[in-house]
């Protein structure tokens, strides 16, 4: 018998309940994604990782403030893009930010080997594209998000996400030329 | 040209809503266009609802015990409005009761020894229903207070 995993909207509706733990399911499907998007804004592991705990933090304080009118996942990620925007300006206020900031910790060298070809294709693509649009390719791709949501929750014009995404989907395309011109030939 | 124009048209297109019917009257004649975009969805669908970056180690023990020194947490509470939803059928099932048929059969046949029991045992759920509903206010002001504490605490 297989055991049914819960949605989103349940688990915030049992610990609205007081069912504490079950936030913790909701952390385990969704550290990533946050941190993903803190090393899109950080640009180095140690910082997203605090960033990632501290959304999580304010996500459950504001829990309640969840009216269910849009997926969790979006709400969330428009939580933890704003505060994200707002840790960056006070970061930048207090001149402790440099834009030499790199990626040193991240990713692990195993796990860029552990990564399939899309993802490798998908990075390449997003690397070509200016550093603040490219967690808008991270929330279509990544995250299964409309121009609408991404444009609501990153504040970008609907078009610039359209052109930067276009750009990614292009160089995906090319890339995956190859295997369907040996298709085409072996047909 | 035709099938560039369309591969365009196609990569345009926000994934998340329909194709648009001109690109879909394009696939059904073109085999090359429509394998080209089966391929790069299939692509596309493999990486959604995973994530570009990864943590080296897990952080869910360090998020829950942060929550846990906030202070903060939703209690088990029934709302106002259906604690007293719950009290008018109580009281309104109470005052009907006696003006039911088995109720005016019994009473004939018994008379005032059946009604002093039954008016004590529903004197009795109604002062326990109020205590219960008084104890949980108080429950809920007080988690309240210690919350709105911990948070000026912060």
């Amino acid at each position: 018998m297989t055991e049914e995993i819960p949605g989103d909207e349940k688990l915030v509706k049992s610990v609205l309940r007081g069912d504490t733990e079950c936030f913790r399911i909701l952390v385990e499907r969704y550290q990533d994604r946050v941190y993903s998007t803190g090393i899109r804004l950080f640009r180095n592991s140690d910082d997203a990782r605090d960033y990632t705990q501290e959304v999580f933090i304010r996500v459950y304080n504001r829990l309640d403030s969840f009216r269910g009118n849009s997926p969790f996942r979006y709400w969330l990620m428009k939580v933890a893009y704003n505060h994200g925007i707002n840790m960056l300006k006070k970061i930048k206020d207090s001149s402790e930010y440099s834009d030499s900031c790199s990626l040193s910790n991240e990713p692990s060298p195993h796990r860029i080997a552990e990564e399939n070809d899309i993802n490798s294709v998908l990075r390449e693509a997003v690397d070509r594209l200016p550093e603040k649009y490219r967690i808008c390719v991270d929330l279509y791709f990544y995250s299964g998000f409309s121009y609408r949501q991404i444009s609501e929750i990153t504040g970008f014009p609907e078009n610039t996400i359209k052109s930067h995404v276009y750009r990614a989907k292009n160089i995906l395309r090319q890339s995956l030329r190859g295997s369907i011109a040996e298709e085409i030939d072996e047909l | 040209m035709n099938c560039e124009k369309i591969m365009k048209q196609y990569l345009e297109h926000d994934h998340t809503r329909p194709t648009p019917l001109k690109v879909r009257v394009h696939f059904m004649f073109c085999k090359k266009c429509r394998r080209e975009a089966e391929l790069l969805m299939d692509s596309i669908s493999g990486i959604k609802g995973t994530a570009p970056f990864h943590l080296n180690e897990n952080i869910t023990d360090s998020i829950m015990l942060g929550i846990l020194l906030t202070g903060r947490s939703y209690s088990r509470h029934v709302r106002t409005s259906h604690w007293v939803i719950a009290g008018a059928v109580i009281l309104s099932s109470i005052f009907m009761v006696s003006y039911s048929s088995s109720a005016i059969w019994i009473s004939c046949h018994f008379g005032r020894s059946f009604e002093l029991p039954l008016h004590l045992v529903l004197g009795i759920s109604i002062s326990a229903y109020v205590s219960l509903f008084i104890g949980s206010l108080v429950v809920s002001y007080r988690v309240k207070g210690e919350s709105n504490n911990g948070h000026k605490g912060m």
